[in-house]
């Protein structure tokens, strides 16, 4: 299958994945707060259940890893993308505050994540209605495994952990149900551009430029009211000024990573990520653009490499409007569905 | 830089700040406004606004800004983003308040 067919799925179906790329730790112990809490971006008032995104900061505030952290009563959940798991143990001994009890050990089991608008419907079916039915960002554990309801798709997203020794049984269930679902196989190409086309932040490009929350966009995810890992640095970027901010692009022509973006015959940026989008039928792209000129609704500006010129038209996140914004677990169903009542994917501009 | 699109940041950027004074004053959201990014995600855990906020939010963007939706299938992909909510008010808001 090819990663179109992937995203063709995975935009209107069902795509299962494997997790091989996110690590996940689990955190112990009477001081597992403290210590977490000085390490992770984000403030940590998290109710028992419930996960939200956040940052492991490095002391320049560059992203060390793009994390999910998640409360499970006085422990704590570590989904990580970006470091090895032997790097991300590390940095997490590094910098817990000295004295405090806390153990770091990775979770056993193995992932899987389903991701589409009909995810929710696929879940229910093969792991029960207590999952299918998770609200974002909250998880659900059970002696069959722990279920994560996050995803980085814009479609509806489920991580699973499932003991190793079970995994072969459920991934055998999800494809043989997953079959009246379409499902697909998805691979981490194929979920990298479905990322950036709903504009989540990706640790493995932009997340490597050099950039801080601050010219990545990426705030939301931070706290200033407390001190971690990062925060100093970031304070004074802050108090410096981003000279730069990231803006989504959409280009007809082949745009490239590196390439310089002008504006008439003035230099204002440059191209971060960019990958052809078969549900737009053009290219995508995320552009790190000086802050005068860093607005989406703007079609003057191009890309230019290699003396070829492609003109670019910034726009606002998400670049997709997904199917799962209007599919409801109450009213619809993968077999009931009607495409001609579908809202189109790109909404005019 | 040619006028038009000077006049295009302008009018954009004032937007965004009204947009950011709403969510602060209106909603209150806690963050600064410079701390709110353009493309920070409205709901879940982005600036954790849920579904009753949804609807002031509507309200506020209506008395601020005097955006009218022209149908409610466009609520749900103008109310993603604080970017969002900038296009909303560009294409459907008052003009005095979008040219000023």
């Amino acid at each position: 299958m090819s990663m179109d067919d992937e995203i063709r799925a995975l935009r209107t179906s069902v795509a299962l994945a494997a997790g091989d790329h996110v690590t996940c730790l689990r955190v112990e112990g009477e001081g597992a707060y403290e210590a977490l809490d000085h390490v992770v971006a984000c403030d940590l008032f998290l109710q028992d259940g419930q996960m939200r995104p956040s940052l492991l900061l490095d002391e320049e505030a560059r992203p060390f890893a793009d994390i999910h952290v998640a409360r499970d009563d006085e422990s704590f959940f570590l989904l990580a993308e970006g470091p090895s798991p032997e790097a991300l143990v590390a940095f997490l001994k590094e910098h817990f505050p000295a004295g405090v009890e806390a153990t770091v050990e990775r979770c056993d089991g193995t992932l899987l994540s389903l991701h589409g608008p009909y995810a929710w419907e696929l879940c229910t079916t093969v792991l029960g209605p207590d999952v299918g039915s998770l609200p974002y960002l909250a998880f659900y554990r059970t002696d069959s495994g722990v279920f994560f309801r996050s995803g980085k798709t814009g479609e509806y997203g489920y991580d699973l952990l499932i003991p190793t020794g079970e995994v072969d049984a459920v991934r055998e269930a999800l494809v043989r149900e997953g079959a009246a679902f379409d499902l697909a196989h998805a691979s981490l190409p194929a979920l990298e551009q479905c990322a950036l086309e709903n504009g989540f932040f990706n640790i493995r490009r932009e997340g490597r430029a050099g950039l801080s929350p601050l010219e990545l966009g990426l705030q939301w995810r931070v706290s200033y009211r407390k001190d971690y890992v990062g925060s100093a640095a970031l304070r004074a970027r802050r108090e410096a000024g981003a000279k730069a901010r990231v803006v989504w692009a959409v280009s007809g022509a082949p745009v490239s990573e590196g390439d310089e973006v002008f504006l008439d015959d003035q230099r204002i940026g440059h191209v971060l990520a960019v990958g052809f989008s078969v549900i737009r039928g053009e290219w995508v792209a995320l552009l790190l653009l000086d802050r005068p000129y860093a607005y989406a609704g703007i079609d003057r500006y191009e890309a230019r490499s290699a003396g070829e010129r492609r003109p670019i038209r910034t726009l606002s996140a998400p670049l997709i409007n997904n199917r799962s914004l209007y599919v409801s677990p109450q009213r619809h169903s993968y077999r009931g569905r009607d495409e001609s009542k579908m809202s189109p994917f790109v909404l005019p501009s | 830089m040619n006028p038009e699109l000077a006049r295009y940041i302008k009018r954009r950027e004032r937007i965004l700040d009204k947009v950011r004074t709403l969510l602060v004053e209106r909603l209150h959201v806690s963050r600064a406004p410079d701390e709110i990014d353009p493309d920070a995600p409205l709901f879940g855990t982005g600036l954790g606004l849920d579904s009753v906020d949804a609807v002031e939010l509507l309200v506020s963007m209506e008395s601020e800004l005097g955006v009218k939706l022209p149908n409610e299938r466009l609520s749900r992909p103008a109310m993603r983003t604080v970017n969002t909510l900038v296009d909303l008010a560009l294409a459907h808001g008052r003009t005095d308040d979008v040219d000023g």
